[in-house]
């Protein structure tokens, strides 16, 4: 479902199967919460959306494949996914563990309410294995 | 399914726990997700629960004492004694001095959502004897670890209701509405 103008209605949409790359795993999504972020998304709320927008960030879902250099992972785990998409593991509040502050966080690389989904596997949380 | 109001809702739900401290009179604005969530981990806590809602929204004030809210009611009314802190996941500005006028003096009053609307200004009096407002943004990796660890011992039950994906415009509707008890969850 995609979002291609603010405050437009989502739209079905046939959207390239990804692969993971370096760091990354593949993730089949079984369910995704809504949440009053979306809104403010769909509302154009937030700053700089990344039209058009898979919108969703509250995943749970299956490993399905892990690029390279992927640990702790592997094909089967369920997985959460939540907002914060990406830190750069540097900056000061990065190394105080207070990543949620990292100037360059990345908080939707792309969206969750389709069927599969790429992610950095830092940002990943594991909930069980197979 | 029940998992999925967790990875946003339970961990800003949780997040924002931490930073209202210790106090045990919790005054929660907005009863939607996050609020069904961490209400669950407030009162595991010992922590009593003061349930505010929109007003005129029964259904919602219901949901909050089922839950075990000690009292409900709308985000217009005082509640029965001071808080100790106070969430705020309603994305309305005005609500912050509503917040401020109910907590103790040393109170903090927490604003959970990533968008708010404007706040409008207030008498300094309202912040004044220490009371604290502030932001929650994100969540750390540590938040996530403690809180999906926390949960399930609880043990944390999510109120979900169920749409396909291609009833997200519905779902979404839904929330804007305030239709929605506890989450919506889409599914494949």
């Amino acid at each position: 479902m995609l979002l291609r103008r603010p405050k437009a209605k989502l739209e079905a949409a046939e959207i390239a199967e990804p692969q993971p790359g370096p760091g990354q795993v593949k993730v089949r999504v079984c369910a995704c919460a809504v949440c009053r972020t979306d809104l403010h998304v769909v509302d154009a709320e937030l700053p700089d959306p990344k039209l058009p927008l898979v919108l969703g960030h509250e995943i749970v879902g299956r490993v399905t494949a892990a690029g390279a250099g992927v640990e702790g992972f592997r094909a089967g785990d369920r997985v959460g996914i939540p907002w914060l998409g990406w830190t750069c593991g540097v900056c000061e509040y990065c190394r105080a563990g207070q990543e949620n502050l990292c100037p360059r966080a990345l908080h939707r690389l792309s969206g969750r309410w389709r069927l599969c989904r790429i992610r950095r596997r830092r940002r990943a949380v594991l909930l069980s294995h197979p | 399914m029940e998992a999925a109001p967790l990875l946003c809702a339970g961990l800003i739900g949780y997040r924002c726990l931490k930073m209202a401290g210790e106090g045990r009179r919790l005054g929660i604005y907005g009863f939607g997700a996050a609020a069904h969530i961490v209400a669950q981990v407030a009162l595991h806590q010992g922590r009593a629960v003061y349930g505010f809602t929109r007003a005129g929204d029964e259904a919602a004030r219901q949901f909050a004492l089922s839950l075990g809210a000690v009292w409900a009611g709308g985000s217009d009314e005082t509640p029965p004694e001071k808080l100790d802190a106070a969430i705020l996941f309603a994305p309305v500005g005005a609500l912050v001095p509503a917040a401020l006028r109910a907590v103790r003096p040393g109170g903090v009053v927490v604003c959970g959502g990533i968008h708010m609307s404007d706040i409008p200004t207030f008498p300094y009096k309202l912040l004044w004897k220490e009371r604290v407002v502030r932001s929650v943004a994100n969540i750390t990796r540590r938040d996530a670890e403690e809180f999906l660890s926390l949960a399930p011992a609880i043990p944390v039950r999510t109120t979900t209701q169920r749409y396909g994906l291609d009833q997200a415009n519905t779902a979404l509707w839904a929330l804007r509405t305030g239709a929605l008890t506890g989450a919506a969850v889409l599914v494949p």
